[in-house]
């Protein structure tokens, strides 16, 4: 039975593990490592797993208690791995391009600056594919202040990427 | 001036390759335990506890004497629950001029200091009260004489070999990563600087680790080797002492040691029932990594 289970939830899971693992990446990143997060996430969401009542809800609900792991873990002093930017030199992909590697790692630094909410709601928007009514469900605030974080946070982003910006 | 695109740079991302594989989830799924595993386990526990107390019974009605003798020992002092009122607090309890491990090997067959002290409750498992000239080790012959003190201090008897050797050493394990036992992953420690020394009979640990800091010093009161999952690895206990920190004074510890590589060590941490609980992954300090601690001890005066 409890192989069912097993085989039931990597089934439910698979066509989400992009999605997840960089929705994960970007939302922690300069905080913790984004595996704790996602393996953390993976356990909670599997042993209540009998609470989904269908296939649809797994991707909500699987976000969702990703949300809560981290407004739980949010008063937690973390280590900021942003402070040494020289790491980009450490960053190794074989087969990219550097350029564009160093504009993704770029906005994720940009992102980790965002204030938490912000960051949040872009990435469940811009990676996740949430609607507006979706992330207003999942962050349990109204549709106009998921538009308006939406909106602030596109315009930090480009504030903080501009090449004149001293935020790095 | 380059315009930022956002909406390029967030398709960017999205096309970005992961790095977790399928078969690693499928990993972490495989090793999850439902709760209701665990329950199944504890209550067969208790089941077999009182199949054995019956059979016991039984067995002890049969002999000659009908009265069933109460076993008295007197190397083992009975379990008592620890009254607060007679524990002492920790500034009372000072800690005597430590001789050394050897020193006090004549002197009980437990091969331990003669130092008066309280032992308080770990894990809430009720400890003895030591007084002078007694020991702290389960005593390992009486355990098998008083069955009901083996069934509430359970040990594995044929893991743990206690012995007499002295820790003559002057080991400094840098620590490296820290997992649960049972489990995969790795966390990384806070700082570079997280250590665990061993220097004779006196044990050092201190790490950070997800922002809180934990720091432990205490006598090595008993040694051994133990076998776990096939390998013979070398424990220690130590009880926490409030020579730099109050902080987890009483607090009983046993560890083991164990080697992965040649510069490479496993410290392997016990909870109750000598359950492995948390294993560091380590490495022998290089000359630099132990002067960097010299230094910024002498600067602090207490690590």
């Amino acid at each position: 039975m409890a192989e069912n289970k097993k085989i039931a939830f990597m089934k439910l899971y698979e066509p989400v593990h992009e999605k997840f693992e960089r929705f994960c990446k970007a939302r922690v990143y300069g905080q913790l490592d984004y595996k704790d997060l996602m393996h953390d996430t993976i356990v909670i969401a599997y042993n209540k797993f009998e609470t989904i009542k269908e296939a649809k809800a797994f991707l909500h609900f699987l976000f969702g208690v990703a949300i809560r792991i981290l407004s739980n873990n949010s008063k937690k002093k973390s280590l900021d791995y942003t402070e040494n930017l020289h790491q980009l030199e450490f960053i190794t992909h074989e087969k990219t391009d550097i350029e564009r590697t160093i504009e993704l790692e770029h906005l994720k630094i940009a992102l980790s600056r965002l204030p938490e909410d912000q960051r949040e709601t872009l990435l469940l928007f811009e990676i996740v594919g949430f609607s507006i009514k979706e992330i207003s469900h999942l962050q349990q605030i109204g549709e106009s202040a998921v538009k308006q974080r939406l909106s602030r946070g596109r315009q930090n982003l480009v504030q903080i990427l501009s090449p004149k910006s001293t935020k790095f | 001036m380059k315009e930022i695109n956002l909406d390029q740079l967030f398709q960017e991302l999205n096309q970005e390759a992961t790095e977790v594989q399928i078969s690693e989830i499928t990993e972490w799924v495989k090793n999850i335990q439902s709760p209701g595993f665990r329950f199944k386990i504890a209550s067969s526990i208790v089941g077999l506890s009182i199949i054995l107390i019956v059979l016991y019974s039984f067995f002890k009605l049969n002999e000659q004497h009908l009265i069933i003798k109460t076993n008295k020992t007197t190397s083992v002092l009975p379990i008592e629950n620890l009254n607060p009122s007679k524990v002492l607090p920790p500034q009372d309890v000072t800690i005597l001029e430590a001789s050394t491990f050897q020193e006090d090997r004549a002197k009980t067959d437990a091969n331990i200091p003669n130092e008066p002290f309280q032992v308080f409750s770990f894990n809430k498992l009720p400890l003895k009260t030591v007084k002078s000239a007694q020991s702290t080790s389960f005593n390992e012959r009486n355990a098998s004489k008083n069955w009901i003190l083996a069934l509430f201090n359970i040990r594995n008897k044929q893991a743990i070999v206690f012995d007499s050797a002295i820790p003559q050493q002057n080991s400094l394990y840098i620590l490296d990563t820290m997992q649960n036992y049972r489990s995969n992953r790795k966390f990384s420690m806070d700082e570079k600087d997280c250590y665990l020394q061993i220097l004779n009979d006196y044990v050092v640990i201190s790490y950070r680790f997800r922002g809180s800091m934990v720091f432990k010093s205490g006598k090595i009161y008993e040694t051994g080797t133990m076998k776990l999952d096939g390998k013979e690895i070398r424990i220690y206990g130590f009880i926490c002492d409030n020579r730099y920190s109050p902080t987890n004074f009483g607090q009983r510890n046993f560890f083991g040691v164990s080697e992965s590589s040649s510069n490479s060590k496993e410290l392997i941490f016990f909870g109750t029932n000598w359950e492995p609980f948390f294993t560091f992954h380590s490495h022998c300090a290089s000359e630099n990594e132990r002067k960097k601690l010299m230094e910024r001890s002498s600067m602090q005066k207490n690590l």
